[in-house]
């Protein structure tokens, strides 16, 4: 409640007993029992305190025998309209003197005038006026256009009319004893609405609009003591009309508001203490005259604004002037003004009612509508947020845009400690500059106390609006930072506006961490996950306080605060929880790249001393980063840490990443080699046999290594099969040979070896006859050694020059040991030259051919003439 | 029981720039596929009546713009969502690797009450095309799922409508799950009321 009104006497003690009252500018027309006409001039008081000024102007004793029953005043017709002795007459509004006197309205009981300006398209405005009279069981309807009359109408009702009021020019709404009906006066048609008396007692009209009103009743009667059934005194019915072709109409205790097509406008009808004896609106609040007092309501919010003790007011105007009549006195009530009446609203903490009134009331009345509304309903939601209405607090917020370190310094230290401590005096040293009084309350307001499910409440409801609040400044931060290059004159300012954007987001962010951390844990690893800019200390004390080293690794590596994740990572890794072990940072590792190869390498070393299995997998997995890291750097890495994990790594490389790099091929041999020499040391290993099996068949394989270095490394006294494939590789096949043939002794390798390099059109490669030279011609003066000479003979023979082989064998060779040599010797040259006879003949028949066919075009001749055209190019040769 | 009640479930696709999220929703609605490719702009929604369980429900599934995260849409949109669909292109690795990032946006926008328990559903979408083109494999998309708390997984085709039916089959009873759920958790409003001024009706 507050004062929207003050109340002045205007009369006191007026020796007639008042029966109408009318006011028009400064003009109160008083009409009495005794047909007497009073007419006032009011003068608002100017200020505060002073009282007004009322002036008794015209006493006309003898205006009318009887009483006048009602006054009202066309000005565009300039008349005074008045009832009285169940007539109707128009008197000029100056001299008093009688113009006309309807005598069509013989036995009216009431009327009601309207009054409108008609704007149309291309035409000079009119006023529209209507007067209708109501006479017994007929409305009689006037019209004047500007000052000219018009016509009348006469329209039959259903009933005796108790009260009316005009809704446009077009309708007039009608008050019956039984109900309300709507009477449109061009198609004559007459809408009931509803009766103005409790349903039970009429009988329902089963209209939709009914069975609300029911339920209205229902609750309205039961809020007053439930007297529904005793409906002794039959309810009279009031209209009132509102603005915007809206009438407010009497129901027992409420007032419901209808529109013109006859439907509830509003949800909610307006309820009254008591039985309104009169209704009347003056703007923006419905007024009632009750029992023993006046009651002003908010239409909207249907809240008491003002009551008001005067003891048998009958009488009220309506429209902007309010006065208020009983049988001798007549009250003048005067709105305090707009800007005044939300000022007190606000110092009572009536948000919500001041919010309403600025909402109806024409933003001209006030100075800065916007601005009043916006800092009124940041004060309403700070009020609703101390009155733990959390919900409806924050979503007003967000609606008005309340900066979030305002909302956030509103919670206790636990989400809000890390606000700057200026932050806070900021916000509120900013409100009480355009504030004044009503926000030194704010201000002086005590930390919000809340239980701990309050707080539970209020951090749920702040986790939304953070979120909101953090995309929408994102969004925001993301379209300045895009623009921040095409704008560089005001350069500076743009980059202290994205400064302030990035400050208020690590406060929103690290307040909702703060919050999930509170309510909902779970989402802790969300948030830190994508991009985020929670407060880097706040968020590492908190989260090592609780434990959440899982979410504080992936917060590090959205910071690229790689150290310190590692470091936590590798503290942590010997207690139990979800980060135990070496795999976190395993996965950790394999995911940095390139960029933080160093790092890598710093943490990989004691994860592959604990468990170089796994370990491993920092350099050997499917993960895109990982095949970004230098492979030479690698291996220089791990041959330092350990020969095997070396291997390893290179087998990986070399085989399944098919690296062709001869560096690496050639340390893979090497490193084989090591490997054999390491652990032959501790003899009969299975390992070296391993080892030397995968040496063999990688030198075999690989073509990339560099066999002439490898051999220098070569032990001299064993790996003899290594150094003859080695030795095949450059060439050297009679050293691989010799090999194989005297320090293996292996005749079955040698002649396989010869199997693979064989190649007859190649003379170095004439391995056969090589390896005969071995057998035949050992060094050290040694025996030569016929048999296997004479076995690669027999099944080799014919990739050896017969000449050479004679020239080799000792001379003690008996012949039949070398028949089969010779016979496939022989035979495979007979069939060589056989071979060449034919392709020498046929070359011969194929060059007489070609000679023949030389003479065939030689002897061809083409005539050129002038005309004659290429048949490619069509140009005459003959020009060239 | 409430079950004779019509039920709602909103359902929420999102997931990278071109991975196919109107094309599977439109497959699985219209029955349509069109090879030609247009950014949807904001949400757009379409509703599909589905039997889960002998109950009737109506699928409201809502298609985002994938284009810019999160675009226009405030926390609004995703509050009361029941079922969130994480879809990617089995031939683009950068679509499967932002999952996680859609999920947790999701996850903060939403901010369900028990996150660990609000379902997902993961969807490769594109397998029609040709297996060498292929960059995520059923093996790792699996164990992405199984590690974010056991989502079902589905490769789908929108242009041969392969398992999109089966896809949004999992979605709707999942959602209904947690509609269910959600019931329990907070009584509806609406029920008590007309309950209640039925007895008043009675009264008078």
């Amino acid at each position: 409640m507050h004062d929207a009104f003050k109340v002045y006497t205007v009369i006191e003690k007026l020796p007639h007993k008042i029966e109408s009252i009318f006011a028009q500018g400064d003009k109160l027309y008083v009409g009495t029992f005794y047909g007497t006409l009073l007419v006032y001039s009011v003068r608002e008081p100017l200020g505060q305190d002073e009282a007004i000024s009322v002036t008794l102007m015209e006493t006309l004793k003898t205006f009318s025998k009887k009483a006048i029953e009602q006054i009202d005043v066309i000005k565009a017709v300039g008349v005074l309209v008045t009832l009285s002795d169940g007539i109707v007459n128009l008197h000029d509004i100056d001299s008093f003197a009688l113009r006309t006197q309807l005598g069509k309205t013989r036995g009216a009981n009431l009327f009601s005038v309207f009054s409108k300006i008609e704007i149309q398209d291309g035409l000079i405005p009119q006023v529209i006026t209507r007067l209708a009279v109501a006479v017994r069981r007929k409305v009689i309807v006037f019209s004047w256009q500007d000052s000219e009359f018009k016509d009348t109408k006469e329209y039959t009702v259903t009933d005796r009319v108790r009260t009316m009021e005009w809704v446009g020019t077009q309708n007039l709404c009608m008050g019956f004893d039984n109900e309300y009906a709507l009477l449109d006066c061009k198609t004559s048609v007459l809408t009931p609405l509803f009766s103005p008396t409790s349903p039970s007692a009429q009988g329902a009209l089963g209209s939709t609009l009914e069975s609300t009103l029911n339920t209205l009743n229902t609750f309205s009667s039961l809020a007053t003591g439930g007297l529904m059934g005793f409906g002794a005194k039959p309810t009279k019915p009031l209209i009132t009309r509102l603005p915007n072709d809206e009438i407010l109409l009497g129901k027992e205790h409420s007032s419901i508001s209808v529109g013109i097509d006859g439907t509830p406008k509003r949800k909610n009808g307006i309820e009254w203490s008591g039985m309104p004896e009169e209704l009347g609106y003056s703007y923006p609040y419905a007024v009632a005259i009750l029992a023993r007092h006046i009651e002003i309501r908010n239409i909207e919010t249907r809240a008491l604004v003002q009551s008001a003790e005067m003891p048998h007011a009958r009488l009220l105007t309506q429209g902007k002037l309010l006065y208020i009549a009983s049988t001798n006195e007549v009250w003048r009530l005067i709105p305090y003004s707009f800007p005044q009446q939300i000022d007190e609203l606000v110092q009572k903490e009536e948000y919500q009612e001041a919010i309403s009134l600025i909402n109806q009331i024409d933003p001209v009345l006030l100075d800065e509508t916007a601005d009043t509304l916006g800092r009124i309903k940041s004060l309403y939601a700070h009020h609703l947020f101390r009155t733990h209405h959390y919900e409806e607090a924050l979503s007003l917020f967000l609606d008005l845009g309340v900066p979030a370190t305002e909302v956030i310094a509103l919670y206790p230290a636990v989400i809000s400690s890390h606000l700057p401590e200026k932050v806070a005096e900021d916000t509120s040293s900013v409100k009480s500059t355009d504030g004044k009084e009503a926000d030194v309350n704010a201000k002086v307001t005590p930390p919000i106390i809340m239980s701990t499910k309050e707080l539970e409440d209020a951090v749920g409801c702040l986790i939304r609006f953070l979120a909101d609040k953090r995309q929408k400044i994102q969004k925001s931060l993301q379209t300045l930072q895009q623009n921040n290059d095409s704008f560089s004159y005001n350069h500076q300012e743009h980059e202290d506006e994205i400064q302030e954007k990035l400050h208020v987001l690590e406060v929103v962010d690290t307040a909702l961490l703060k919050s999930y951390m509170m309510t909902n844990e779970r989402l802790v690893g969300s948030l830190l996950r994508v991009t985020n800019h929670c407060n880097l200390e706040e968020t590492e004390s908190l989260l090592l306080k609780h434990k959440k080293y899982k979410e504080l690794v992936d917060f590090y590596r959205g910071k690229s605060q790689h150290r310190k994740a590692l470091e936590l990572l590798k503290t942590v890794h010997s207690s139990a929880g979800e980060m135990q072990g070496v795999l976190p940072t395993v996965s950790y590792l394999q995911r940095l790249g390139a960029e933080h190869f160093n790092l890598i390498l710093e943490f990989g070393t004691w994860i592959l001393m604990e468990d170089p299995d796994l370990g491993m997998k920092i350099f050997i997995d499917d993960e895109p980063e990982i095949d970004t890291l230098p492979r030479f750097k690698i291996i220089a890495y791990l041959e330092r840490l350990s020969l095997d994990l070396c291997v390893l790594y290179l087998e990986h490389v070399i085989h399944v990443l098919d690296d062709e790099t001869s560096e690496f091929h050639n340390t893979l041999v090497v490193s084989y080699l090591a490997q054999i020499q390491r652990d032959s040391a501790a003899s009969g290993n299975e390992d070296t046999s391993k080892t030397k099996a995968k040496l063999l068949r990688f030198l075999d394989e690989s073509t990339f290594y560099k066999a002439e270095r490898i051999l220098s490394r070569l032990p001299v006294d064993s790996c003899y099969e290594e150094r003859a494939i080695l030795l095949s590789r450059i060439g050297q096949h009679d050293q691989a040979l010799n090999i194989y043939v005297h320090k293996l002794r292996n005749f079955q390798a040698a002649e396989e070896y010869c199997n693979k390099n064989y190649d007859s059109s190649d003379p170095s490669k004439n391995v056969y006859l090589l390896l005969l030279k071995v057998y035949l011609k050992p060094p050290n003066r040694e025996k030569p050694m016929l048999e296997p000479a004479l076995d690669i003979l027999t099944r080799h023979g014919t990739h050896i020059d017969p000449t050479a082989v004679l020239s080799l064998l000792p001379a003690s060779t008996r012949i039949d040991q070398l028949f089969k040599f010779f016979e496939k010797s022989i035979r495979e040259s007979n069939k060589t030259k056989h071979m060449d006879m034919i392709v020498k003949n046929l070359l011969k028949a194929e060059r007489l051919q070609t000679q023949e066919q030389l003479t065939f075009y030689r002897s061809r001749r083409v005539k050129i003439t002038e005309d004659r055209v290429c048949p490619k190019c069509h140009k005459r040769i003959g020009n060239r | 029981m409430a079950s004779r009640k019509k039920v709602l479930l909103k359902v929420i696709i999102l997931g990278e720039s071109g991975v196919g999220k109107t094309s599977l929703m439109n497959q699985y609605v219209n029955k349509k596929f069109s090879n030609q490719y247009k950014a949807t702009i904001g949400a757009d929604f379409l509703t599909k009546e589905v039997l889960v369980d002998d109950r009737l429900v109506t699928m409201q599934i809502w298609d985002t713009a994938g284009q810019e995260r999160f675009q226009s849409l405030g926390v609004a949109f995703y509050r009361g969502a029941d079922c969130c669909v994480l879809v990617y292109d089995v031939n683009n690795a950068k679509s499967f690797e932002t999952l996680e990032s859609w999920r947790d946006e999701f996850l903060i926008q939403a901010s369900p009450r028990g996150p660990e328990n609000f379902p997902f559903v993961v969807i490769g979408n594109k397998i029609d095309m040709e297996e060498s083109k292929r960059m995520i494999s059923q093996k790792r998309a699996m164990a992405w799922c199984q590690s974010k708390g056991n989502i079902p997984y589905f490769e789908t085709s929108a242009k041969e409508a392969i398992n999109v039916e089966q896809a949004f089959q999992t979605i709707a009873k999942n959602a209904l799950q947690q509609e269910v759920e959600v019931e329990i958790d907070f009584p509806d409003p609406i029920k008590i009321d007309s309950d209640t001024s039925k007895d008043f009706g009675c009264a008078c």
